[in-house]
């Protein structure tokens, strides 16, 4: 199925019907259809997303409701796009931000999850009460104690394929202790708040689209990669299924491997995420690189399909391919 | 170029797009900053609709204060150059305070790196938060947006011809604005031609 919706057939329709209409939600259904497919290549339950299964309609039914209404992006993308491309783009971020809106736990929740019991050995009790100061002592706090978090130490990237804890427990038992000798009345829901008024709940497996890009630059990565923006989503089934095949193969190690070097990063930064020495990571990143090669010949296919499937691989890992060159 | 209500003059604190370049860069909305009647131009700020991705270099223009259906993000690191043509065929969509305006371009100065310092409460405006990892896609995105924005805009070279032509274009009207000082030569040089061609045809 190919699909020929226009910019112009989606701005009519918008106009027409004050509001996004059925062309608008079969492409935010499309592009659905897609990440979930990444989603799934990844092995990820669709229980991770508040989701009791993948289906495609419940989603796109999600992002209109939440994001193309309830937060006025549809309107936003009317305002802005002059082509069917960028408004693919920008509708797949929302989708992106649908989907980690919903993850149970994303990155707040994760820090909440290891902070709790630091606060409570520290003697820190909840209170439901009020604050004394009304909202807006509220928000006074809600900035002091975010301002704190800003200048925690961070721990290191702990890879792409599981949330960081971001801060060591020494370093949240010190900010567990300020919370209670500064800010004892502080609430639970004034420190989430002010974790996520400091933190930004996107973790580093969203992928966000990169919506800068030119036309030309749509057409390469519609070329070389699966995502077929210019023309169909639903085209890449079978270079999805090997690359799902792939991942499999690869392990959740070497998908992390895979997806550090296709980012950049160093050999120790590896070694660091892996938690080994330096000549391990180099041994595991060789092995890695052999069974990737050894995956990709055994499809017994042409050089082409070969990198059409190697960039599939890498998209569902969060990684891009654009004029040939990897782009995070 | 059209003229009404919707469509009036480039002024600092209006919301516009920016139109696209064909195969080249695609539109974004911008807030104007500064405008400069000499060359048709203006300084505009990047505007976006990523207030999730936003960093602390970003300004959240809350929709209460614009009046939209959503929030914007300023992203105050990228402020450039456009010409007021490739703005005035799009309606204003909104307005922000110049004193917004002024606060941005003032604190940018002032804190070159880290959080921008601004009077949040004041502005009724919040800046982003920081993104959680190294390899956050956040970055790239920016990365995506400066590239795009880069494309869209430019750098004025007061030195240049492209100057000199814009101004005698934007004054051809107006012989007063040749009379400035600084005026580059080949403006005049312009004018003068235009004016000898105008005679000779008579």
């Amino acid at each position: 199925m190919t699909s020929r919706v226009t910019w112009e057939d989606l701005l009519k329709e918008y106009s027409e019907d004050g509001g996004p209409g059925q062309l608008w939600r079969l492409e935010v259904e499309r592009i659905c259809r897609y990440r979930i497919r990444q989603k799934q290549n990844l092995m990820l339950p669709a229980e991770l997303f508040a989701f009791v299964d993948w289906d495609s309609e419940d989603l796109a039914q999600t992002v209109i409701t939440e994001r193309l209404l309830a937060r006025g992006q549809a309107q936003y993308i009317v305002d802005t796009v002059d082509n069917i491309e960028y408004a693919r783009k920008l509708i797949s971020n929302e989708v992106a931000y649908t989907l980690e809106d919903r993850r149970v736990p994303n990155q707040v929740d994760n820090v909440w999850l290891n902070l709790e019991p630091k606060l409570k050995e520290a003697g820190w009790r909840n209170t439901t009460s009020g604050l004394g100061g009304g909202l807006e002592g509220e928000d006074a706090q809600v900035r002091e104690i975010a301002r704190k978090i800003l200048n925690l130490k961070r721990l290191r990237n702990q890879g792409q394929q599981r949330l960081s804890p971001l801060f060591s427990g020494e370093t949240l038992m010190g900010f567990a202790e300020t919370i209670v000798r500064d800010h004892p009345g502080a609430s639970a829901f004034v420190i989430q708040k002010a974790l996520r008024t400091a933190l930004s709940r996107i973790s580093p497996r969203v992928s966000m689209e990169a919506v800068g890009s030119t036309q030309e630059e749509f057409g390469a990565v519609a070329g070389v990669g699966a995502l077929q923006w210019a023309d169909n989503l639903d085209a890449s089934e079978g270079i999805s299924e090997h690359a799902r095949r792939i991942i499999e193969v690869l392990g959740a190690e070497g998908s992390e491997i895979s997806f550090l070097i296709a980012s950049g990063a160093t050999q120790n930064e590896i070694a660091g995420v892996l938690g080994v020495s330096r000549p391990t990571a180099i041994k595991r990143i060789a092995q890695t690189q052999e069974l990737l090669l050894e995956a990709l010949n055994s499809l017994e296919l042409g050089e082409e399909e070969n990198l059409k499937i190697l960039g599939e691989v890498f998209i569902t890992l969060g990684v891009g391919i654009t004029d040939g060159v990897l782009v995070k | 170029m059209k003229k009404n209500a919707l469509y009036p003059n480039v002024a600092i604190g209006q919301i516009r797009k920016l139109d696209s370049i064909k195969g080249i860069a695609s539109a974004r909305l911008v807030a104007i900053a500064e405008t400069d009647s000499s060359d048709a131009t203006c300084l505009v700020f990047l505007l976006g609709n990523a207030t999730d991705a936003a960093t602390p270099r970003d300004i959240i223009i809350p929709k209460e204060i614009t009046k939209l259906t959503y929030d914007l993000a300023l992203m105050s690191d990228y402020l450039s150059r456009a010409d007021q043509g490739r703005l005035v065929n799009n309606p204003v969509l909104s307005e922000v305070s110049k004193e917004l305006i002024e606060s941005v371009r003032s604190a940018v100065i002032e804190s070159p790196f880290g959080a921008l310092s601004i009077d949040q409460e004041k502005l009724a405006v919040s800046v982003g938060s920081y993104p959680a990892q190294k390899y956050d896609a956040v970055w790239n995105f920016r990365d995506s947006e400066a590239q795009n924005f880069a494309l869209l805009t430019f750098t004025r070279n007061k030195t240049s011809i492209d100057f000199a032509f814009k101004l005698y274009q934007a004054n051809y009207e107006n012989l007063e604005a040749f009379c400035e000082p600084d005026v580059p030569i080949d403006a005049i040089r312009f004018r003068a031609f235009s004016k000898e061609k105008i005679e000779v045809a008579a």
